[in-house]
């Protein structure tokens, strides 16, 4: 049986502050920080699905305004110019990115899926529209990270 | 140069488009398709000389529209920019015909060394 280990907490701040840096115009420091309160207002919901020889998910949450500023950066343009459909194709993009590479750590074959963006909401409350059927998921990492004070957290839920 | 770049998220698409310009390939001609049918039919209008497309898409994959592309006799470069980046896929991508691989997040730099191989 292939063994499989679990990227650590640096690991996934690493990926994520990378990303950040590479693919957003004006990016600003992404910043690790000890955890937020989840119950933000108005969170940006994403998440893509892992499977083969490591089945779970990659959940990321964010403000609004966090969200913005990723599909501002992306699209190099204003954050008050950013549109609905914008936001969400960044935000999926970017989880996409986030995703592909952490599933990189694992040991192949695991394939990805296609990112989904879920409304507004926590994690923590229910579970976003294309998630209903990973109630079983168990969280195994949750890092929090911030960019001027906006929170964006990534959480890496296994299928147990 | 005429360049298509086919990804399914349109900010990833302004991204390469961007970096493109960026990197300063002579004579730049920029196409862009959101699906592979759409890729399709742009590549018969367009005849590009180099093609870089996402892998994971919906409908159509990068690596799908590769198969089709050869199958109906396109000749040009074709560069898989994508998060899936394992050696299987690399292989299977190279024995399909593809030219270069490059892995997101990617910087204008990185697309440079690619393409310097291949143009």
């Amino acid at each position: 049986m292939t063994e499989v280990l679990i990227p650590s907490d640096a690991t996934i701040v690493e990926i994520a502050q990378e990303v950040w840096s590479s693919i957003l115009e004006d990016a600003g420091e992404l910043t690790s920080v000890f955890g937020f309160d989840e119950k933000h207002e108005t969170a940006v919901l994403a998440f893509i699905e892992i499977t083969g020889n490591w089945h779970g998910s990659v959940r990321i949450s964010c403000s609004v305004q966090a969200a913005k500023h990723i599909a501002a950066g992306m699209f190099g343009k204003s954050e008050i110019d950013v549109e609905d459909d914008e936001l969400s194709d960044a935000v999926g993009e970017f989880t996409n990115i986030i995703g592909g590479n952490i599933k990189a750590l694992f040991p192949s074959p695991c394939n990805l899926s296609l990112p989904g963006v879920a409304g507004i909401g926590s994690f923590a409350d229910n579970l976003p529209p294309g998630l209903e059927d990973k109630i079983s998921e168990v969280q195994v990492v949750e890092v929090h990270l911030e960019w001027e004070g906006e929170p964006l957290s990534i959480g890496l839920w296994e299928n147990k | 140069m005429k360049v298509l770049v086919v990804d399914d998220s349109k900010a990833m698409r302004m991204i390469v488009t961007r970096s493109l310009r960026q990197i300063g390939l002579p004579d730049l001609v920029l196409e862009e398709a959101g699906t592979g049918m759409e890729a399709i039919k742009v590549v018969s209008d367009f005849s590009p000389d180099l093609i870089l497309a996402d892998w994971n898409m919906p409908g159509m994959t990068g690596y799908e529209l590769l198969l089709e592309l050869k199958s109906q006799g396109y000749v040009g470069k074709y560069g898989f920019i994508t998060t899936e980046a394992s050696d299987e896929m690399k292989s299977m991508a190279t024995q399909a015909g593809a030219n270069c691989f490059v892995t997101k997040p990617f910087t204008p730099e990185i697309l440079t060394e690619a393409l310097q191989g291949i143009l």
